[in-house]
């Protein structure tokens, strides 16, 4: 009989071990590959064209090249967080992986942190690492003189994708399968930006400046846009007592704790809904 | 300390009452089988025990702690589910050695290596997982479950998938490390004679209850004093047969009559089934005593809903 159990007892890291096997499973080759093109490609593509574009302030300079080469990152992005989370997090508890993993020495606390860094976090990371690394290399001068626009650009840009990536972990938790998680994370994409426009449209017909709050808050990234006056953005809006309305840097503060404050929120209830209710099938 | 502990145990799925108070105490050193039909709730049960799944009502406790999120009382325990899921594009000893390290074993390649091939699974250890086949992978859940050298091994059907040999080579591991390294079990089975092979407990569990259990040899003797009657009407000798006051049991299988009675009664049936035989008009083939198996307690639980 082989005898079991000689060695020293290693110390334990349990949950980075399971990190481990996630990052081996969602990012193998050639995701890593491809994703590293991408984020390089797209950033210096934009900060070429930021450079044509013709901004009246420096913030507004600043502001838009990380807008814009967000942009579309923030897109393929959001389709890395999407898949994911379909097939990462909620395919995983259908097919039972997620239940092989509960039965490890492994707090369920601890298990929705792996599955949150590798299916949101780790792609927030790229996407602002790219674009901190190419604003600095395009726009250096910018990046120094003005690093809180660029902090704030940055953080408003990623919570967008941070918004939606929490509200489909969510959803992927709840509905537990890889499909149907895909299908509805698609629609929510969809739906946020009809939303969206829907706000605008009401709000520049009603001019109820309340609306503009909201909207802000969903989308703290315009309200900075708006507050430098980037072009795109607009340069205040007509509220119901005839003034414009363009938000103070404390009220586009105030957007992104909001937003970010939302955000937290989710994450929160995903997490007491893991840890006090979550069956796996 | 039992090493599981299940008190009135309730577990609904939407209409479907899969645990409806479910007893259990599963004692230290000790193989003990659960079996029951398909729906019977035995993985529920396991599932409840391992902390996956919540109980609507009653109380489960695993090494007398309750099992939901609690890391440290499944350092104790290794798991092989029916279906085990696996990170399919990860190579089978990279997996272990993760395994192993989850649990803190300390040189974790080795042991992977060890339970590799203690499994039979030596030869496959640089594939990947998601190219084994269905017997491979349940040699793969098996060598994760021994890797941390548990106290308690739960297994859900663990010899689903396997071939003949398999099957024997696991039953075997079983009884070996239940008695060299003193792992408890507790197997989840449809395959009786595999469970009557290495049990000393069982619990069979019907709808969602607990109907017999205990020490195996003890259940096999209390149950074991049956006869089987060949007879040309086995129906109409049933009535009379029942009528006997030693009689604990009688019931109709096929074309034979099965009677069960009180302990110290066999002779008298004996002596007494030809009298009852011919007052009922029947013709006698036969009597032969019969040794109790798991498939009687089974078929009387589930077809005829027995309990005690």
């Amino acid at each position: 009989m082989m005898v079991l159990g000689e060695g020293k007892p290693r110390r334990r890291w349990p949950t980075l071990e399971i990190l481990a096997m996630e990052f081996s499973t969602a990012y193998r080759f050639p995701i890593p590959e491809v994703l590293i093109f991408l984020y390089v490609f797209f950033p210096l593509f934009f900060s070429h064209v930021a450079r044509a574009i013709p901004v009246s302030t420096e913030e507004a300079s600043l502001l838009l090249v990380i807008s814009l080469s967000q942009g579309v990152m923030g897109l393929i992005t959001l389709i890395l967080i999407l898949r994911n989370v379909a097939y990462g997090l909620a395919n995983e508890i259908k097919k039972g992986l997620m239940q092989t993993y509960l039965t490890y020495p492994v707090g369920r606390g601890r298990l929705l942190l792996v599955k949150l860094i590798s299916g949101i976090l780790v792609p927030i990371g790229f996407v602002a690492t790219s674009v901190l690394v190419f604003t600095a290399i395009n726009f250096p001068e910018l990046a120094l003189k003005y690093p809180h626009v660029l902090v704030v650009g940055l953080a408003s840009s990623l919570g967008e994708i941070l918004l939606l990536g929490s509200i489909m972990f969510l959803s992927a938790i709840i509905i537990k399968r890889g499909g149907t998680s895909l299908a509805v994370g698609i629609a929510l994409m969809f739906i946020l930006q009809i939303a969206d426009l829907a706000l605008s449209i009401t709000a520049s017909i009603t001019g109820w400046e309340g609306l503009w709050h909201i909207r802000y808050l969903l989308g703290p990234s315009l309200a900075f846009l708006t507050y430098y006056q980037a072009p795109g953005a607009q340069a205040g809006v007509v509220v119901s007592d005839g003034e414009t309305f363009v938000p103070e840097f404390w009220e586009c503060m105030g957007y992104l704790v909001g937003h970010y404050a939302l955000i937290i929120a989710i994450c929160l209830a995903s997490l007491i809904y893991f840890m006090r209710r979550f069956e796996p099938t | 300390m039992n090493v599981i502990e299940c008190r009135g145990l309730v577990k609904c799925f939407g209409e479907v009452v899969a645990l409806n108070g479910l007893d259990l105490e599963v004692p230290r050193r000790s193989i003990f089988g659960l079996i029951g039909p398909n729906g019977a709730g035995k993985t529920t049960t396991i599932r409840i025990c391992l902390g996956l799944l919540k109980p609507d009502s009653g109380e489960a406790l695993l090494f007398g702690e309750d099992p939901w999120n609690n890391p440290g009382v499944r350092t104790r325990v290794g798991v092989l589910h029916e279906h085990m899921a696996f990170p399919t594009s990860l190579r089978v000893l990279k997996f272990l050695e993760h395994v192993a390290r989850i649990y803190g074993v300390g040189d974790a390649r080795r042991r992977a290596l060890e339970v590799l091939s203690l499994v039979g699974l030596k030869d496959a250890a640089r594939r990947r997982i998601g190219g084994l086949s269905a017997g491979m992978k349940q040699r793969l859940g098996i060598a994760q479950a021994l890797i941390h050298e548990p106290d308690l091994v739960i297994a859900d059907e663990p010899t689903a998938n396997l071939d003949p040999l398999g099957r024997t080579e696991l039953l075997e591991l079983i009884a070996r490390l239940h008695k060299d390294e003193k792992m408890d079990f507790v197997i989840s089975s449809h395959i009786l004679p595999e469970l009557s092979r290495i049990c000393d407990f069982i619990a069979l569990i019907h709808a969602g209850r607990v109907h017999i259990s205990g020490r195996l040899e003890e259940l096999m003797k209390e149950f074991g004093r049956a006869f089987r009657i060949s007879s040309s009407d086995p129906r109409r000798l049933l009535s009379k047969v029942r009528e006997l006051p030693y009689v604990r049991e009688a019931y109709v299988i096929g074309q034979d009559l099965v009677v069960e009675v009180e302990e110290g009664s066999e002779g008298s049936l004996y002596a007494d089934v030809n009298e009852v035989a011919r007052k009922a008009g029947v013709e006698l083939y036969g009597v032969e005593s019969k040794v109790a198996t798991l498939e009687d307690l089974f078929r009387r639980v589930v077809l005829r809903g027995f309990r005690r």
